[in-house]
């Protein structure tokens, strides 16, 4: 075997891997080193060798197959995108309709206040800071049931 | 000079063609198809099959040794792809890609084989050749010695001398492809040529 230490040099060459300039160097290195010069003849030779393999042809039955396969996964996929819009579309139309059931009807004027609330937010700050829970829950039965209009 | 070689004076005549080196960054002809691929168009998963199978055929072919093994994991590669469509990003090209998963099926298949205790590579010429080649006597021996010789290679020899010699891969597109350092591919060459060159020295003439 070749004793020369350019020998994977000499399997780039050979590949044609090497860029320009150290291809040429390389040729000079050839054209002076007889090892590698031979070395070189028993590659190209192997290569030619190999080069002699035909290359195995695909069978019409299994390129028919192969196409039956592709018709179904193009079906496939058309299914699984409208599958994908379908249910986009679907998530999109319940969120807008949450979105107007929570939404207060328009009837033109401002939401009324109720009356209990009015009358808890007009009484002087310390008087309902000092209201106990059960007075608090009778002015709401009060401004619920109407009867709570201390005007 | 080897004994064989005689016989093959008819078929070394000529020089091979150099490989062909196709860019394999994604082009925009592949980004053009895999949009036409994700929109569902029947006639793009028709040309991915047209463009590519006979490469993947011929590689899986090599790969495994056999045809009937090749065909499942070319059928498997396929089912593979359209199922991972998604996934691909489109930073190599799709030839890459559909040959990275073709990888993955062959090593799936190799362990399979290699848990049922079949580890021996059948090299099926008969089968997927009788299609393709002259019914020259000579040259069949001399195929399914190359065949068997490729065959007796460890895989990771044996991917990079597929990829380089009959594929005609550069290194780059080689390491890419086995996602493994350049280096790595060098050297793998370098000793899977020693070891094939050892086992076809009947074949060359200066050995």
């Amino acid at each position: 075997m070749n004793e020369c230490q350019r020998a994977e040099e000499l399997n780039a060459y050979h590949d044609g891997e090497l860029p320009p300039a150290a291809g040429a160097e390389f040729e000079e290195h050839l054209r002076q080193c007889p090892r590698c010069a031979a070395e070189l003849a028993h590659l190209r030779e192997l290569s030619r060798l190999l080069g002699t393999l035909a290359e195995p042809k695909l069978s019409p039955q299994v390129l028919h197959r192969l196409h039956r396969g592709a018709v179904h996964a193009s079906q496939a996929g058309i299914q699984r995108m409208a599958q994908v819009v379908s249910a986009v579309a679907a998530s999109v139309l319940l969120v807008c309709s949450i979105w107007m059931w929570r939404l207060p009807a328009d009837t033109g004027r401002p939401e009324e206040i109720p009356q209990w609330e009015r009358w808890a937010l007009r009484q002087e700050e310390p008087r309902v800071a000092e209201t106990g829970g059960e007075e608090l829950a009778l002015w709401m039965i009060e401004g619920l049931t109407g009867n709570g209009d201390h005007d | 000079m080897g004994k064989k070689v005689a016989a093959l004076g008819n078929y070394m005549s000529n020089e091979p063609e150099m490989p062909n080196h196709r860019g394999y960054p994604a082009s925009n002809s592949d980004a053009e198809l895999v949009r036409r691929l994700r929109k569902g168009e029947p006639a793009a998963f028709r040309r991915l099959v047209d463009e590519y199978a006979q490469y993947l055929f011929g590689l899986a072919f090599r790969l495994v040794g056999n045809s009937a093994d090749a065909e499942d994991i070319l059928q498997e590669t396929y089912t593979g792809a359209f199922r991972g469509l998604g996934s691909f990003r489109g930073q190599s090209s799709i030839k890459t890609w559909l040959t990275q998963i073709l990888l993955r099926q062959a090593a799936r298949h190799h362990r399979v084989r290699a848990r049922r205790k079949v580890i021996s590579m059948d090299v099926d010429l008969a089968a997927a050749d009788r299609r393709s080649v002259p019914s020259a006597t000579g040259m069949v021996d001399v195929q399914m010695d190359v065949e068997a010789a490729i065959g007796a290679l460890s895989p990771a020899h044996r991917e990079v001398i597929v990829f380089r010699e009959l594929k005609g891969l550069s290194y780059d597109e080689i390491a890419t492809v086995l996602g493994v350092p350049q280096g790595t591919v060098e050297s793998r060459l370098f000793r899977a040529r020693r070891e094939l060159r050892e086992l076809l020295r009947e074949y060359l003439s200066h050995e």
